[in-house]
């Protein structure tokens, strides 16, 4: 029996350790003005936001061969880098996993951003090294929502999914986790609390200030 | 099947009757007082107050009332956190978590005793959204509590379960409109029927809970 306090804590990257949105609209806005597409917080929330870069470039810019699309998505990919440097953690971050490291706690990331964006972020954040696994979905081969990313986590620590504990910001990261049997705490950095309980977390925190979180983990 | 579980503090999570019974004994003992069953039941069960243990003892001065009254207290909390929650709570805890349900508290106790409850039971923080009384407004038995809960988890009264363990939490909830369970913790089942609720268990490891839940 869990219940809390809980041995593994499982994050999601983007929007959830740090709010990488208003990074990722500037570097939409640079890689598509040039092509004649204005991209403004609206239009990025509507065509951009949590979808995968294949899709939005393909949507965005029709009739571009692969390669084109490729290019594209890479030169945004290597500008987001560039200003990662900037990310600041949400606030309280690094206060929780100080607590969480100190109480023997075991963690992992699970996340759909592309590997070398992971390399450019943890560092930003102060968390290069922090996580005792890692899992990317571009090695898994499937990304969230399927539940696979966190399937591969629980394997990898060899849990059953009860005595993890899930943090994500996103629909689509909510329906990865609670589709692999993991209770989820919805952080609502970018979306609205109710759409995160809608979508099947037990309990919804601001950010990681919320002493809500502190009882999780038995401090 | 429920989309969110609302429940009572003290006597609904933690056994009532194993605490206090046991509790008033010791504590009265000093004062030259007996407690049996009969006069646990009849006067110290349930909600007690100042009143009821001038009933017991009616020459105490105010200054000695204060005192034991707060060693009451003090000793009742002891002993819930070596009692613990009561059996099944943990394992219902995880089953509505993975299931993605809000669990609500809603209590008559302000914010400092429901945190000393819950501290020593372990939940401390298990529990969002927490409706506590708020000053110059209706408590239970009156439907408020329960209908603040509803709203701020944005879900209507047949939407979610209760659960209750004494006639007036009973009442709240019921009047709200609310499926409500009755926990036999401190009263008997006949009189949480009575108040309304739609089934009546001893703890939360009776499968009869998950049947009425809809939970496999």
């Amino acid at each position: 029996m869990t219940c809390g306090p809980y041995r593994t804590l499982l994050f999601d990257l983007d929007g959830t350790l740090a709010e990488t949105d208003s990074l990722h609209l500037p570097t939409w806005v640079e890689v598509l003005l040039p092509r004649g597409i204005e991209v403004d917080q609206a239009f990025y929330k509507e065509n951009i936001s949590g979808r995968s870069n294949a899709e939005i470039v393909r949507d965005l810019l029709p009739g571009l061969s692969d390669e084109e699309g490729r290019s594209i998505f890479e030169a945004k990919e290597a500008s987001f880098r560039k200003r990662a440097v900037d990310l600041e953690p949400l606030p309280g971050l690094l206060d929780f996993l100080e607590q969480v490291k100190n109480r023997g706690i075991m963690t992992g990331l699970v996340t759909n951003a592309p590997g070398e964006n992971v390399g450019a972020v943890l560092p930003a954040l102060k968390l290069q090294d922090f996580f005792d696994i890692i899992v990317l979905s571009e090695e898994v081969e499937a990304v969230k929502p399927d539940p696979a990313p966190y399937n591969e986590a629980l394997k990898k620590l060899d849990l059953a999914p009860e005595e993890a504990l899930a943090f994500e910001d996103s629909v689509s990261g909510i329906a990865s986790s609670v589709a692999a049997g993991i209770p989820t705490v919805g952080i609502a950095s970018t979306q609205e609390p109710d759409k995160l309980r809608k979508a099947g977390v037990f309990m919804v925190a601001r950010d990681f200030t919320d002493p809500k979180l502190r009882a999780l983990i038995g401090a | 099947m429920p989309k969110a579980l609302l429940f009572d503090l003290d006597g609904t999570l933690s056994n009532t009757d194993a605490v206090h019974f046991p509790n008033w004994i010791e504590v009265l003992r000093p004062y030259g007082v007996e407690v049996t069953r009969e006069l646990y039941e009849e006067k110290l069960s349930g909600r007690v107050d100042r009143r009821s243990v001038e009933d017991v003892l009616p020459d105490l001065s105010e200054e000695e009332m204060d005192e034991l009254l707060e060693r009451e207290e003090l000793r009742a909390r002891q002993r819930s956190s070596e009692i613990g929650p009561l059996p099944g709570l943990r394992g219902l805890i995880e089953a509505g978590r993975r299931r993605g349900l809000p669990l609500a508290l809603v209590t008559n106790s302000n914010e400092e005793d429901a945190g000393e409850i819950l501290q020593p039971l372990g939940l401390h923080g298990a529990f969002d959204p927490v409706v506590y009384p708020q000053d110059g407004e209706d408590s239970k038995p009156a439907a408020l509590p329960y209908e603040q809960a509803l709203e701020s988890l944005g879900l209507s009264a047949e939407e979610v379960v209760a659960f209750e363990d004494s006639v007036t939490g009973a009442q709240s909830a019921v009047k709200a409109g609310i499926p409500t369970v009755g926990i036999t913790s401190g009263h008997s089942p006949e009189d949480l029927l009575e108040a309304g609720v739609s089934i009546v268990i001893g703890d939360f490891i009776d499968p009869a809970l998950y049947d009425f839940l809809g939970w496999e």
